[in-house]
């Protein structure tokens, strides 16, 4: 591969990444709008962000209903997920459809139908709405990251379990679980980021009082109301940075076990 | 000698009694495993898209008066038609920008295909609306673009927020990283002896690409173009922040007629259109190259 | 080991699609304490026979039975079954040590008889060493041992090795043969050992069972499968052989076209009966004396030098044959010489067709 070629894609990735960083200088900035570069540095925006109950509240919702959204999803994902690679049942591929077809309606006409269906169920503008809405919506992403694990899992380590002597949920509990644990964690988190992350349906059906970060800050990107937004954003690409850059220093610290190729 | 109370002798007893048959049935995978999530999504899931075909032919009066309506309407022909435009225009750009950080990701391991699979991520995993954000910084009237074209003597400056350009360039932007996954995995796949068996063979670098490792990477092309073209169709967020607020794609003039109009009949019968649009896209993709496939 | 138990198989059966049996009607009694073999091409059915007897496959029909009792609709958690996987199925989050205490806990022994058991089951395969170890940091011979331990650490009835040695190089392949043998001879437990490698059936076994097609063509000592095959397929797929055809004469001989008649003393088989006539190439010998007329003449094609001994492969009589011949006795031959070729009659066995 020639060299221009690399060149070319860093600089690419880099004109990717780039432009998301500006929001770290206009966090600090003192201007109260949109205005690059920054007149002057504070952290005010900060201080408002982490006083302010009009974000401190959402920051706490969208926490709440990720994690109501990640139980939910996990109680149901998990076992459709095993339904669906083990087991030959009669609707299983009308259930397949079923459960993936959330991701294929774009949000905005789910929004549209939460908002009349929750309206008739008196769940508009509450936590509970939001998190089944959410919950519909993650199964499926629970779902693809279960079973592509499953159809990595040899099952043979099963068979020697109960060749052993352990019962099936015996197998379970000390065989199949502990080693889907990091699949089952990597679906949990994800759950939990859709519905963190999740905006539309949360503009459409959470209230005042059950309003999300995202909704919060899409107002206020609407409004041009309230600085603010700028740490908000600053804090979300601050933790997505963390996380990234710490599975990175963990690859670059301890270099995976080279597995032996059974 | 101890017998064993196994299995198929649960069943077999059970059997004896109807209504207790039922529930060994009930309680056994893979009844137990589905029917909750079957039950859930029924309820929490269909009912509302079932509503929303309902309310397209039912509000205000029975009849398809609202997709009358919708095609007589030169304005919401012409939002149709700048969705697609838009969603196509997205959909090639991304690919043109992803193609080259997959291709180096998936054949290049080490420090530069680390930091491209880094940032990659670092963008995928990141908010749209952050995302959205950085770009109305950017692009607006007090930001950097429009500081520098002054200073270059152009004036007045041009109008970057709130267009059809900027809502373009954003999307295109942040659906990148979608693609650039989408054709790692299956770059990562080819192997890296078909490009030397054509060296080999005497194919300088270009046409070896050309002819052996682009016809292979297409399924990753077809994936990720699908995907982002799809997500762009329904796209709300970003048009709605920076788009124009005239010329609105099709998710936006949903939004509208919802929240402005309060027209429940109209935006249903918009929403069944763009569903009906994703439902086709994703049915060919699905008769072309089998659904399971797409978010491998 | 005090639990050795017999084994017997009655007319088992698999078939997954209606009127195709991936396994045929199996009959067949192991004793207490036997190692028997089955080997057979993949696809013939002895791998589905093995997880009938684990339990991992149901069969259509026919019954085990091990020690007397009849284990069809026990579940194979229940079976007391020792298991060696193919790939050592070894569980990836416990260490050695655990791995092997696993069926000392689902039968809740006593945690310092569990520990002294594990502890006695590594020794015995030499890695008392290794308790504190991940499956993923040991080599494959390692992983190997462990699951052998693993499978005989809860005294089971009868032990089943699927292909264990599959995996292995030739060297570290030959030496786990001889530690297995030990073992086997220590604990006097009863295995079933499945592998395609029939020389490793050859060097183990109390009795091969030579499977076919899901049944079994023959079972027997090593040297009877060897030297007595009953059907044409066993003496091919055992060894390295010559078939040629021909009729039953009279007073127990032979006819081969080509090759004259020959005596083999078997009076048993009615005259005119086609049949085969199998010769190891081993029984060849080649010289280049003159020849006499009942001697028969061999055109080589082709010579093989494999150190110890040399393959010589030509024609005889229009039929192509192989012969092995030890280095010291190897004449001086050319490719496309004719020489003489004999054998001892005593060695030439008739296969049924």
């Amino acid at each position: 591969m020639s060299r221009s070629t690399i060149i070319l894609a860093v600089l690419v990735a880099i004109l990717l990444t780039g432009p998301m960083f500006i929001v770290v200088p206009m966090s600090f900035s003192t201007a109260p709008s949109l205005e690059f570069p920054p007149p002057g540095f504070w952290l005010g925006y900060y201080r408002r962000f982490f006083s302010d109950p009009n974000w401190t509240g959402p920051l706490f919702n969208s926490f709440a209903i990720g994690f109501g959204t990640m139980v939910l999803a996990m109680l149901f994902g998990a076992p459709a997920s095993f339904a669906l690679m083990r087991h030959r049942f009669r609707f299983r591929s009308a259930f397949r459809m079923l459960v993936l077809s959330p991701l294929i309606v774009p949000h905005i006409v789910m929004a549209l139908g939460y908002y009349s269906y929750f309206g008739s169920l008196g769940l508009v503008q509450s936590m509970t709405g939001v998190i089944l809405a959410h919950t519909c919506l993650t199964i499926p992403v629970v779902v693809l990251t279960l079973t592509s694990a499953l159809a990595n899992f040899d099952r043979r380590v099963e068979n020697a379990a109960a060749g052993l002597g352990a019962r099936p949920l015996t197998t379970f509990r000390l065989v199949t679980f502990p080693i889907l644990r990091p699949a089952f964690l990597v679906a949990a988190l994800f759950a939990f980021i859709h519905s963190f992350d999740e905006t539309v349906i949360a503009i459409f059906i959470s209230g005042r009082d059950s309003a999300t970060l995202p909704r919060q800050m899409f107002n206020s990107f609407q409004m041009e109301a309230d600085p603010a937004i700028s740490a908000a954003s600053s804090l979300l690409l601050a933790a997505v940075l963390v996380v990234i850059g710490a599975r990175w220093a963990a690859r670059l610290v301890k270099p995976q076990p080279a597995r032996a190729k059974a | 000698m101890a017998v064993e109370l196994t299995r198929p002798a649960l069943a077999a007893e059970a059997s004896a009694l109807p209504a207790r048959a039922l529930l060994v049935t009930l309680l056994r995978p893979p009844v137990i495993l589905y029917v909750p999530a079957a039950l859930f999504l029924a309820a929490f899931f269909l009912v509302p898209l079932g509503l929303v075909v309902w309310m397209s032919v039912s509000d205000p009066e029975f009849g398809f008066g609202n997709y009358a309506t919708f095609f007589a309407s030169r304005y919401d022909l012409a939002v149709l038609a700048r969705t697609f435009q838009t969603a196509f225009v997205v959909t090639l750009a991304s690919l043109v920008f992803a193609y080259p950080i997959a291709y180096v990701a998936a054949r290049r391991g080490g420090a530069v295909g680390g930091f491209l699979l880094g940032v990659v991520a670092l963008s995928f995993w990141t908010s749209f609306l952050v995302r959205t954000y950085a770009w109305m910084v950017i692009l607006g009237a007090k930001g950097p673009v429009v500081g520098l074209l002054t200073a270059l003597g152009v004036s007045p400056p041009p109008r970057l927020l709130f267009t059809t350009f900027a809502a373009t360039f954003a999307m295109a932007h942040m659906l990148v990283p979608f693609m650039v996954l989408a054709l790692y995995a299956v770059m990562k796949r080819i192997d890296e002896s078909y490009m030397r068996a054509a060296a080999s063979l005497g194919a300088r670098p270009l046409r070896a690409f050309l002819t052996v490792y682009f016809p292979q990477s297409l399924p990753g092309v077809v994936n990720g173009a699908t995907l982002v073209f799809i997500t762009c169709l329904g796209f709300y967020v970003t048009p709605t922040l920076i788009g124009s607020p005239q010329d609105k794609m099709i998710a936006g003039r949903i939004g509208q007629e919802i929240e402005q109009l309060l027209d429940f009949g109209a935006a249903s019968a918009t929403s069944m259109i763009l569903l009906a649009a994703a439902l086709a896209l994703f049915t060919l993709y699905d008769r072309f190259f089998g659904l399971d496939r797409m978010w491998r | 080991m005090k639990n050795a138990r017999a084994l017997s198989l009655r007319g088992l059966s698999k078939s997954y699609l209606a009127g195709q049996n991936a396994v045929d009607s199996i009959d067949l009694e192991i004793q207490p304490g036997e190692f028997v073999s089955f080997l057979g091409p993949s696809g013939s059915g002895k791998t589905t026979t093995l997880m009938m007897i684990a339990g991992f496959s149901k069969p259509s029909s026919g019954e085990i039975a091990i020690g007397g009792r009849k284990i069809d609709s026990v579940e194979p958690y229940d079976r007391n079954i020792g298991m060696v996987f193919q790939n050592y199925a070894l569980f990836p989050h416990m260490s050695v040590a655990d791995n092997v205490g696993f069926p000392l806990r689902m039968r809740q022994v006593p945690k310092a008889q569990a520990a002294k058991r594990i502890a006695d089951a590594l020794a015995m395969v030499g890695l008392a060493d290794f308790s504190g170890r991940k499956p993923a940091e040991l080599s494959g011979g390692q992983q190997q041992r462990v699951a052998l331990a693993r499978a005989l650490v809860f005294e089971p009835d009868v032990v089943l090795l699927d292909e264990p040695l599959g995996a292995l190089d030739k060297a570290l392949r030959e030496q786990m043969q001889i530690e297995l043998k030990r073992i086997h001879r220590e604990l006097g437990v009863t295995m079933v050992y499945v592998t395609h490698d029939q020389g490793e059936a050859m060097a183990m076994s109390d009795r091969i069972a030579v499977f076919n097609r899901g049944r079994i063509e023959q079972i027997g000592s090593p040297a009877e499968v060897y030297a007595r095959p009953q059907t044409r397929f066993v003496a091919s797929f055992i060894g390295d052989s010559n078939l040629i055809e021909g009729v039953i004469g009279r007073g127990g001989s032979v006819d081969l076209p080509g090759f004259g008649s020959i005596a083999v003393g078997r009076g048993d088989l009615t005259p005119g009966t086609p049949v085969d006539v199998l010769l190891r190439p081993e029984t060849i010998r080649l010289s280049k004396e003159e020849r006499s007329p009942e001697d028969i003449c061999f055109t080589v094609d082709e010579i093989v030098n494999y150190g110890d001994s040399f393959l010589v492969i030509g024609k005889s009589a229009g039929q192509e044959l192989r012969a092995r011949v030890p280095g010291l006795d190897m004449p001086a031959l050319a490719r496309g010489e004719r020489c003489v070729m004999r054998w001892s009659k005593e060695r030439v066995h008739i296969v049924p067709r």
